[in-house]
């Protein structure tokens, strides 16, 4: 039997700003961070814009002296913002430091580390490039900057299941905990915006030259994104031992395979679906005790009819009038980052009993054959249990519940208590 | 359940595969490590026109061809690095008796955890190759998609039918540890029944200029825990384990090669003394498993020749205490550095020593200056092991990640 986790701290970095409050007020406003793109040269490229985010706060550097990247630094945000919220200070952490995991969800790992070497390539010629550089594509020294940055020091992990990557850490970083293996634990997802997954996605046709516009006839596809997110699980006793009051609790992971296709989705979404019922196993719930679901929703024709479907096996009849939010069209696709950024969505639903709208479409699909209810403003709801589902390359599949915390705290604490 | 109350069964080992210079199948793999063969060959040329030392252990140096290991029409358009995999996961099922089945019930929730440095690095770097030489619209769609660093985890799912988790893992030189060790977490809470479990990684020339300059990878063969020691050879390889409960194991009537019995890991800052990390991890791999430091007899290192030797030697000894007789065994004289394989080798290595009671040679003749008193590194052992439970460990710069496995009975 599951117990559920407690997750009692999160941070939040999208191309809509830093923080998880300030990300939150611009989704709520229906708020889109798409822009034109502004840190690689796209000349006659047929998409033009994305979702960059902000430049990262400086940080220290790399031990050496060399500066560290803005994809570490904005992890190290994101994972701090975490710490801030769940004990009061950034360098505050759940456990003895030996006793906290770190797992990373991220699509790209350290292969952005190759642009620095083509440039260097391109440059001095192909015998003098700097082949030294690509000792920095090795995550050991990724892994080393974060985890000093936060001052963790326990099991460190980093995920690379594509887009389903960030669900698999926060996944993860629960079974270290249920083990034993650590008393708390941060899942942080992370993906930089970069000309990899930029020209990677455009060859393959999955970029929009319109709008993301999720599960809509006229739907062409997604826009790439930069996206960082952190959360900080505990044991929900441990939490609340010290007064602390739960953000909301992990009530169920699920992860399946759709041992289809590399790249496309199965066509009747058998893997998505699978995940999501080894989550609401795992959560001991009914389909019908899901009052929203945070659809992955990348707007590419294959994998909105795929999920749809996925959804409809799941939920049947509930699903007409289950509330659905597509993140993307606010925030583009984060990629790795997508599990946790939109758990920590999920997560503002649970918080503030809202939702927010899913922007840019306005009619379903009628190939796709079924009557979805898309959120379409913004609007109060009543919130227990909110699914947030992830897919990726390799047909991987993650699937998260999280749940309102109702109960009460030691001291009847509202989130103000002894860290 | 958490915590204390966590399952602390061992799972079991039925089958293992591999795909190496010094072997591609266990028998063979085995024999050559037996034999103290040398499967290094002269690096292949670079297609990127990159700086190479001249020797490594390289499948294409010795005429490796995917086809004749695995269905043409499959592996013939994929990256070496996912055609090793599939080669290697391919065995594991084999030996481990699993239906092939496509309606047999056990792959519904069987899952693959897959670990790897440097994924295909090579497609990788053809695809950063032709962006930059011809631009954005020029981006290839095949490159890109097996480029990402779960396409091999994602081919076995594929062509084994497996719909349970498809994990990829990055990590350094324990990288395969940390898959063995996820996928340890995995089957003892029940997620999954079985799991296919390693790493890989594969030769790329960009990489071998780049980490010989770093003093990552050395030129020749490679000289762990010797009185003169030398970095080993860069090195590819992919090496599979299959894991089930023992129960299931049991039920099937499977032969058990071994059993992992628990996991563990370490960290410690820089700065900070760094034998600490590995003696944590095998500690906490001993705590994991209900096993006494004062049983481990054996010790399968993952020393490579280079400043960490000492540092991982120190680590275990502390963890484990002083000892009249302790051997030890380092691998990576036989596979070179191959991170996310030559890790996951690593643990081949012992339950192939469990099982069949032998261990290669692997330090060559001379003591290791730093050896602590009672341990021996320098010969073969045949005729039975020290005793019937293994530490293995790997160490990298901050960490360290350690199992503990134990015989079938």
């Amino acid at each position: 039997m599951y117990s559920p986790l407690a997750i009692t701290g999160m941070g939040l970095t999208t191309a809509l700003g830093i923080g998880v409050e300030k990300n939150w007020r611009r989704l709520l406003s229906g708020e889109s961070a798409i822009r034109p793109v502004r840190s690689l040269d796209v000349g006659d490229y047929p998409v033009k814009d994305g979702c960059e985010v902000p430049d990262p706060p400086e940080l220290e550097p790399f031990a050496d002296g060399r500066p560290a990247p803005p994809e570490l630094r904005h992890l190290v945000t994101v994972c701090r913002e975490a710490f801030m919220s769940a004990g009061g200070s950034e360098d505050w952490l759940p456990a003895e430091p030996q006793r906290v995991g770190l797992a990373i969800g991220s699509s790209l790992a350290a292969s952005t580390i190759s642009e620095a070497f083509f440039r260097s390539r391109r440059e001095r010629g192909r015998k003098d490039a700097e082949y030294g550089i690509l000792r920095g594509y090795h995550v050991d020294r990724q892994f080393e900057y974060v985890l000093s940055g936060i001052g963790v020091e326990g099991p460190c992990l980093l995920v690379s299941n594509a887009c389903a990557a960030g669900a698999g850490a926060v996944s993860r970083a629960a079974d270290w905990i249920r083990s034993g293996r650590c008393d708390a634990a941060v899942a942080a997802g992370a993906d930089a915006f970069s000309i990899f997954t930029f020209a990677g996605f455009g060859s393959l046709m999955a970029l929009s030259r319109s709008l993301p516009r999720p599960f809509s006839a006229d739907r062409d596809g997604m826009k790439m994104a930069g996206g960082y997110a952190a959360l900080v699980l505990e044991p929900l006793e441990r939490a609340l031992a010290r007064g602390r009051r739960p953000l909301a609790l992990l009530s169920g992971y699920g992860e399946s395979s759709d041992a289809h296709h590399l790249t496309h989705p199965h066509p009747e979404g058998h893997g998505a679906a699978l995940a999501m019922r080894r989550a609401l196993d795992m959560a001991g719930l009914e389909p019908e005790a899901i009052d929203a679901v945070n659809c992955h929703a990348t707007s590419t024709r294959s994998n909105d009819a795929s999920e749809a479907r996925a959804l409809a096996t799941v939920f049947g009849d509930r699903l007409v009038s289950l509330p659905l939010y597509a993140p993307k069209p606010a925030v583009g696709h984060t990629l790795g980052g997508a599990g946790t950024v939109e758990a920590v969505i999920s997560i503002c639903f649970l918080q503030h009993q809202a939702l927010a709208p899913t922007l840019n479409t306005t009619e379903i699909d009628p190939e796709i054959g079924l009557e979805l209810d898309l959120i379409a403003e913004s609007r109060s709801e009543t919130l227990r249990h909110v699914m947030s589902n992830s897919f990726g390359f390799g047909g991987s599949n993650g699937s998260l519940i999280l749940s309102a915390w109702e109960g009460e705290t030691a001291g009847g604490g509202d989130g103000g208590g002894d860290p | 359940m958490t915590g204390p109350g966590a399952n602390r069964e061992p799972v079991a080992i039925t089958g293992l595969g591999v795909t190496a210079p010094c072997g591609i199948g266990i028998e063979a793999f085995w024999q050559s490590l037996m034999d103290g063969e040398d499967a290094s060959a002269a690096s292949p040329p670079s297609r990127f026109e990159a700086p190479v030392p001249p020797r490594a252990f390289t499948l294409e140096g010795r005429g490796f061809e995917p086809e004749e290991h695995y269905d043409p029409r499959v592996v013939r358009r994929l990256p070496r690095y996912s055609a090793m995999s599939l080669i290697a996961a391919d065995g594991a099922v084999r030996e481990a008796g699993m239906s092939r089945a496509e309606s047999d019930p056990a792959r519904e929730r069987a899952g693959v955890v897959l670990a790897t440095a440097f994924g295909s690095s090579v497609y990788h770097f053809e695809y950063y190759e032709g962006l930059f030489e011809r631009g954005l619209k020029e981006a290839s769609p095949l490159l890109f998609s097996e480029s990402v660093m779960n396409a091999a985890a994602g081919h076995i799912t594929h062509r084994m039918g497996l719909r349970g988790a498809g994990l990829a893992l990055v990590g350094g030189e324990d990288a395969g540890l940390h898959a063995l060790s996820t996928s340890l977490d995995l089957l003892r809470s029940g997620a999954l029944p079985f799991a296919l479990a390693g790493g890989t990684d594969e030769y790329c020339d960009l990489l071998h200029a780049g980490l010989y300059q770093e003093g990552v990878v050395g030129g020749e063969i490679g000289r762990p825990l010797h009185a003169s020691p030398g970095l080993c050879l860069y090195g590819e390889g992919a090496a599979i384990i299959f894991l089930e409960r023992q129960e299931s194991a049991a039920a099937r009537g499977a032969p058990v090669v071994a059993r992992l019995m628990g996991a563990g890991s370490g960290r410690v800052p820089p700065g900070r003394d760094p034998a600490g990390a590995v003696e944590r991890a095998v500690r906490a791999a001993l705590a994991d498993a209900g096993v006494e430091a004062s049983s481990i007899g054996l010790v399968v290192s993952g020393a490579d020749g280079g400043e960490l030797d000492r540092v991982e030697v120190s680590g275990v000894e502390r963890a484990l205490g002083a000892t009249p007789s302790r051997h030890v065994c380092a691998p990576k004289r036989w596979t070179g550095e191959a991170f996310a394989f030559s890790s996951t080798a690593l643990a081949l290595v012992a339950a192939m020593a469990l099982s069949r009671g032998e261990l290669p040679e692997t330090a060559a003749a001379g003591s290791f200056a730093g050896l602590p008193d009672g341990w021996r590194a320098d010969r073969p052992l045949a005729g039975g092991l020290p005793s019937a439970a293994v530490v293995v460990s790997a160490t990298r710069h901050g960490g360290a990640t350690a199992l503990v496995l134990g015989s079938a009975a």
